[in-house]
């Protein structure tokens, strides 16, 4: 059963890229445009790994974090965000709301492809 | 001529003469009556008789009237010396203590009589400095408010008089010119700062006749490291022929950050447009290559794509370290000012009290570098909201430091915040009157963020990272009554030359040493120095020298039963070659003065000799000056002078270097009336005066 990955990203060019970057590494992967969309497919299917844009449309990426990290029955879902501002500020608000670990883009998709892997792989142990 | 020598001789001396000319006038009359009783016997047999009797009578004489010299020396001359020296200490350095009676008892009611004259004196004088002291404590009071505003002005302000000497300093320029060591009262203000800008300003101003208008300049310290801008105005310009003798007053902002951080600014701007430029062309020439019509053999696509993946790392690499080299000028220049932690917890607490709401507190010495106003109003509001939300109560604030800056966090039993909830209550303006500043914007300029999170089982937080620059202590402070202006030093100014200066009107380093022995020629070392500046009669408890110096050398323990400083204490000291350059530049500009200067400039001058340092500053010794005062047999040892002139060095100061310093200062300042009660008024006349006691020093210790 390939692992699940939901990708929160409202600009289209970018998600277009990942999504199929994630299919290529054998992920099966879903994509919301929106921290409400995102809320809600969390929440029904549960994904292994969530690749979470700090600003979106609705909610934004920190209340999306923060609500999974509340939530129990979400605990063994892993959250990687990325940002495309900011500073190393945004990065301790991230980490601080429960978030496992953080990107800046531009990122280089090798570094990307390590994160995600390391992150799905410690969820197994 | 007879009448002059015997003013310059001392009393004692002469009336040993006097004496002498007794013993030689009736020695005379002895040989003379007995020459004349010869002569009258005729008899050449009694020649003999004559002269043994003659002798004999002579040396008789010559023994009974130095012996009634000595009774009268020790219980009249002497007496009269001391008393006369104890009349002068109660005349001029305003000794107060009762004269001693018991060494005058055989010149009868002189030393009740000159108790009386004293008492009578002190009476007159208490009175009418009473009468002084009303007034010019008014006056006083008015200048202290105009002194406390001045002090602690936000900027650094200077007074110079028109030699360019300093007469008021404040807190700021302390902090600002960095150079705790040369700062200070009647010092140049060109060992602080470049000349050039500040000449060429004051010759602007005066050139112009602009006596109500400032020049702007922009000048660096001494050493290059600090740039200020600053605006200098002429003081007392128009009454004098000569404006630029009148002095100025610059008033100095330290731009050092300012400007590196705009430079850092435009270089990071211009790295931008350079490292882009080339990755980006690049970026642009493959794709178009991959557009183009045609096909491409396997390798050749291989290696556009190569290139490709190639470039665009280089723009993630690129774009990284600016956003890292952007965070880092961002975090350091931002216009805010410097708080105590303290500060902001009680500008919290008296604010909620004000709803009745309450706050625990707890935070670390800390100076945060915030703006206290918003910050405060920033947490008054999220608390008021946190306080109307249900089951949440409990609530404490805490600022402690963690790296590179201070976290606040603020904490309440309940909860945890949702982000939305939060995010919500930044949208709201701060208050009433701030409707278009909201507590976003209250963080923000802040370079900050702030989130809720768990703090432990029972409680939840909202934490806000800050910058915080320092442990609770300003950079640097004048003691509370330290004196850092004397405006006599205006009329100063090329009114004497060198040596003809008043005694009263020169600066001073009145320093002392504490060394590992007394042979500074056979490898002895100082330990502990010390020194104080006097200036206008003043001692300036704000700038003191006071250094632990290491040895570099074994101290003995019989050395440190004297001073009590250990090897321990100086294992992590600086070096003389360092201390010596150091002190150097605390006594620029001042006369040196110490209890037995041979003693101490030995150490300086060996040192100097080796490291380059000339200490070529005139010197004063108070051995020498007490000599003048008191005579030369009186006791000259620094307790023993002290004593005489009624100024109590503390047991726990006495043998430290500092204590000791302190202790001649006031030895000197008393001294220094009675010097001129004497006539000697100038360094040159006080340095002539010495030749005839220089016997004296290096014994006295």
């Amino acid at each position: 059963m390939p692992k699940s990955i939901l990708l929160v990203e409202d600009e289209d060019s970018i998600a277009l890229a990942l999504e199929f970057m994630m299919e290529q590494e054998g992920y099966r992967v879903r994509r919301v445009a929106s921290g409400t969309d995102a809320l809600e497919a969390v929440k029904s299917e549960a994904p292994n790994l969530v690749l979470l844009d700090v600003t979106l449309p609705g909610c934004s990426g920190f209340e999306v974090c923060q609500a999974i990290r509340l939530d129990e029955g979400l605990k063994d879902v892993r959250i990687l965000m990325m940002t495309a501002k900011g500073s190393g500020m945004i990065r301790r608000k991230g980490l601080a709301l429960g978030a496992d670990d953080f990107v800046w883009k531009p990122f280089v998709i090798q570094d990307l492809k390590t994160k995600v892997r390391d992150l799905l792989e410690e969820a197994v142990t | 001529m007879a009448s002059a020598l015997g003013t310059k001789l001392s009393l004692r001396l002469r009336i040993f003469l006097f004496f002498c000319l007794i013993a030689l006038g009736g020695v005379t009359i002895f040989l003379a009556a007995a020459a004349f009783g010869y002569w009258r016997l005729k008899n050449p047999e009694a020649l003999g008789a004559f002269i043994s009797a003659g002798a004999i009578a002579s040396f008789a004489l010559t023994g009974m009237v130095a012996w009634i010299w000595l009774l009268f020396d020790e219980n009249v001359a002497k007496p009269l010396s001391n008393l006369a020296g104890e009349i002068r200490a109660r005349v001029h350095a305003e000794v107060k203590s009762e004269i001693d009676h018991e060494a005058a008892q055989y010149l009868g009611d002189i030393a009740p009589a000159a108790s009386e004259i004293a008492r009578d004196l002190n009476k007159t004088k208490t009175a009418l400095e009473e009468a002084v002291k009303r007034e010019t404590d008014r006056i006083a009071r008015e200048k202290a408010r105009l002194a406390a505003i001045l002090r602690d002005f936000p900027a650094g302000v200077l007074l110079c008089n028109g030699d360019h000497k300093i007469m008021l300093y404040n807190t700021k320029s302390v902090d600002l010119l960095q150079q705790p060591a040369a700062l200070g009262l009647d010092r140049s203000l060109f060992d602080l700062l470049q000349p050039e800008p500040l000449l060429e300003a004051v010759d602007r101003l005066d050139r112009a006749g602009a006596s109500d208008q400032a020049a702007q300049l922009l000048c660096t310290s001494k050493r290059g490291d600090r740039i200020f801008t600053g605006q200098l105005r002429l003081l007392d310009s128009t009454n004098r022929p000569d404006p630029k003798n009148g002095g100025y007053i610059l008033i100095l902002h330290d731009v050092t950050e300012d400007l590196k951080t705009h430079a850092e600014r435009d270089y990071l701007l211009r790295d931008v447009v350079e490292s882009i430029r080339r990755p980006a062309a690049n970026l642009q020439t493959s794709l178009a290559v991959l557009q183009s019509p045609g096909t491409f053999s396997a390798s050749q696509r291989e290696r556009i794509q190569a290139a490709l993946d190639t470039e665009a790392q280089a723009l993630v690499s690129i774009i990284d370290s600016f956003t890292t080299r952007f965070d880092a000028i961002e975090s350091t220049w931002w216009p805010m000012s410097d708080i105590a932690a303290g500060d902001i917890v009680a500008g919290l607490k008296a604010q909620l009290a004000t709803q009745g709401l309450g706050i625990r507190s707890e935070h670390a010495p800390l100076i945060l570098h915030c703006g206290g106003f918003v910050l405060i109003q920033l947490l008054v509001r999220l608390t008021e909201r946190l306080a109307q939300r249900e089951a949440c109560g409990g609530f404490a604030l805490s600022i402690q430091p963690e790296e590179g800056g201070a976290t606040l966090d603020l904490s309440w039993r309940g909860e945890v915040l949702p982000v939305e909830t939060l995010e919500a209550w930044l949208d709201e303006p701060l208050g009433a009157s701030y409707e278009r500043y909201t507590l976003h914007d209250a963080v923000h300029v802040h370079r900050t963020d702030i989130w809720p999170e768990r703090a432990s089982d029972q409680r939840a937080r909202l934490r806000l990272p800050l910058r915080a620059i320092s442990q609770d202590q300003t950079p640097s402070s004048l003691p509370a009554r330290s004196e850092f202006y004397d405006f006599d030093l205006l009329g100063r100014s090329a009114m004497h030359n060198g040596d003809d200066r008043p005694l009263r009107e020169l600066t001073y380093v009145v320093f002392d040493t504490e060394t590992t022995g007394l042979e500074p020629e056979s490898g002895d070392e100082i330990v502990q120095i010390a020194g104080v500046r006097v200036v206008n009669g003043r001692i300036m408890s704000g700038e003191q020298y006071d250094r632990l110096v290491n040895p570099e050398r074994p101290i003995p323990a019989s050395s440190t039963r004297i001073h009590g400083i250990t090897e321990a204490m100086v294992a992590e000291a600086p070096t003389m070659d360092f201390v010596c350059g150091d002190f150097h530049s605390f006594c620029s500009g001042a006369v040196l003065v110490a209890h037995n200067t041979p003693f101490d400039m030995a150490f300086l001058r060996r040192h100097g000799a080796r490291l380059e340092v000339d200490f070529d500053q005139p010197l004063l010794d108070t051995v020498l000056l007490s000599a003048i005062v008191f005579g030369y047999d009186a006791e000259h040892s620094l307790d023993a002078i002290a004593e005489r002139l009624d100024i109590e060095i503390p047991e726990d100061l006495r043998h430290t270097a500092l204590g000791d310093a302190e202790a001649t200062a006031q030895v000197l300042i008393k001294l220094l009336p009675m010097l001129e009660s004497r006539g000697i008024e100038t360094l040159r006349q006080a340095v002539s005066e010495f030749e005839k006691y220089r016997g004296l020093i290096n014994i006295e210790r």
